[in-house]
């Protein structure tokens, strides 16, 4: 722990060192940056910005990351459809998503629709085929002691094929949460009016250093707040795993 | 005895189609017999023997071939007809050679999970299911997950979830084969003490002859590939039978050497 913080505090004396030497103007300090986030903060700024970025993140998130989990629920029992829709969910996985901001605001408009639809199609991909890999993954004897026990196929997927594809689920959740809030503030740098990522063009684009760099700390913070929050419900959710220090689950 | 059989495998066959000489091969071919209410029959047979297979196709997770399976003179399972379903309803439990105890319930919530699929979780079945767990000494173990119980603990609690949703007839497949010595003694003793309690119709499977003589009323032996019966054997022996010491039954040797000569 104190080493780690010995290593931060060293790193931001040679920051301060440097913009000392160099000059301010030209790379800022951790006291400019940290004074310029309080400015924000004191007078209301920083707060939209953030919850707007938050705001595009979560609504991208959710509207790619439910139907990325039930879609494999439903094709597990649909082997002809999985079949036809693989190929094309492969190309849909490998596109760069970011090619496609200019597209996606042609779409969807400078607004917030735009950055959701770039959140989305990224969110939808790493949840379907992490949930897909998880729905694989089952042990198909407990799937036969369910079905000798009586169980539908509704109550399978409920009982069986959805608590055991969680550890992969959230595998998804830790790599697509952290890059929502990255592509939203993305999205929001080609075009934008609002937002994390419009605080860091706006201000480069002034040739306000502090700016872009306080923006920057604000969007890294939040990426660490998720990851957190992240962690604690997986915590909660998987507390029958037998230990909790690998979190990525082996496939089988 | 003349009464109805409980269940009964009338001239039972099941065929896999092997892709290389385009050829079919009958695992199971012929096979025929009867429980009645209130037995336990164990069955002997060579390994590779399809002790399995035919498991499988009783507890309707697979469909025969050829022949029929009837529940109570009702035909559950035959090869044209449709609908048949896993289980038989819940008339069906089938203990198998793995635990399969859900890893994210807890001991109790594992226990209970037939019940609660089937909706029939109300007072009286949580209390039987407090029961059973006492019978087979899981007491205090009941919010602990299954990697925090010990093999046998594992298997006691396999047993008594199909226990708990009391269907007519048990199957098990070499259900403590995985078990040490001295923990599968206390189960074989804990399995027959429970059976006297409510008098399950139970079809066990084993390849230990030993164990099929402790457990059973009668046992059945299996021919190598196609698997039909081959023979049956009374197990003459009085019960309350101590696992430990049936080797000092007077009539043991002669029961053993006779299924020993047939598997």
């Amino acid at each position: 722990m104190w080493d780690r913080i010995i290593f931060a505090a060293a790193l931001a004396a040679v920051w301060q060192a440097g913009s000392a030497w160099a000059g301010p103007e030209q790379i800022s300090s951790p006291v400019l940056v940290v004074q310029q986030i309080y400015v924000w903060i004191a007078s209301g700024v920083l707060l939209g910005h953030v919850g707007y970025t938050v705001l595009e993140a979560a609504l991208g998130f959710l509207i790619g990351a439910v139907p990325g989990l039930l879609l494999p629920l439903v094709l597990r029992r649909h082997v002809f459809l999985a079949a036809v829709l693989d190929p094309f969910i492969m190309i849909g996985y490998g596109l760069p998503k970011i090619a496609f901001i200019p597209l996606f605001i042609v779409w969807f408009g400078i607004g917030i629709w735009s950055k959701v639809a770039l959140v989305a199609s990224v969110s939808f991909f790493l949840v379907f085929f992490s949930t897909s890999e998880g729905v694989r993954a089952v042990d198909p004897r407990l799937l036969r002691m369910a079905k000798v026990a009586g169980a539908s196929e509704a109550q399978l997927l409920r009982t069986i094929v959805l608590p055991s594809a969680t550890p992969f689920v959230f595998q998804a959740v830790q790599i697509a949460l952290p890059l929502s809030i990255g592509g939203a503030a993305i999205a929001e740098l080609i075009s934008s009016n609002r937002g994390l990522g419009y605080l860091i063009q706006s201000s480069a684009g002034n040739f306000e250093i502090t700016g872009a760099l306080a923006a920057v700390a604000a969007l890294t913070l939040i990426v660490a707040l998720t990851n957190i929050a992240v962690a604690a419900a997986e915590a909660q959710l998987l507390a029958w795993r037998p230990q909790m220090t690998p979190s990525t689950p082996k496939a089988a | 005895m003349t009464c109805e059989p409980v269940l009964e495998a009338r001239y039972l066959g099941r065929f896999f189609s092997d892709r290389a000489t385009q050829s079919e091969r009958w695992i199971i071919k012929g096979l025929s017999f009867a429980l009645h209410e209130g037995e336990f029959v164990t069955l002997v047979g060579p390994s590779g023997s399809g002790k399995s297979t035919l498991l499988n196709l009783l507890a309707q997770i697979d469909r025969p071939s050829a022949g029929e399976i009837r529940l109570h003179g009702e035909v559950i399972s035959a090869p044209s007809r449709p609908g048949q379903s896993a289980g038989a309803n819940g008339r069906i439990g089938y203990i198998m050679q793995d635990d399969n105890l859900l890893p994210w319930r807890t001991l109790r919530a594992n226990v209970e999970y037939p019940l609660q699929i089937q909706g029939r979780l109300d007072a009286s079945f949580r209390k039987r299911v407090d029961e059973l767990i006492a019978a087979v000494g899981l007491n205090g173990f009941e919010n602990h997950y299954p990697h925090e119980l010990s093999g046998g603990m594992r298997k006691r609690a396999s047993i008594i979830r199909t226990l708990a949703y009391d269907p007519p007839v048990i199957l098990m497949d070499e259900p403590f084969g995985a078990l040490d010595a001295e923990s599968r003694l206390h189960i074989q003793e804990d399995l027959v003490r429970l059976w006297e309690l409510g008098r399950k119709t139970i079809l066990f499977v084993t390849h230990d002859i030993t164990e099929a003589i402790a457990l059973g009323d009668r046992t059945l032996t299996l021919t190598k590939s196609p698997a039909c019966i081959r023979g049956e054997h009374l197990i003459d022996i009085s019960r309350p039978r101590s696992v430990d010491s049936l080797v000092t039954e007077p009539n043991y040797p002669g029961i053993f050497s006779r299924i020993r000569a047939e598997v």
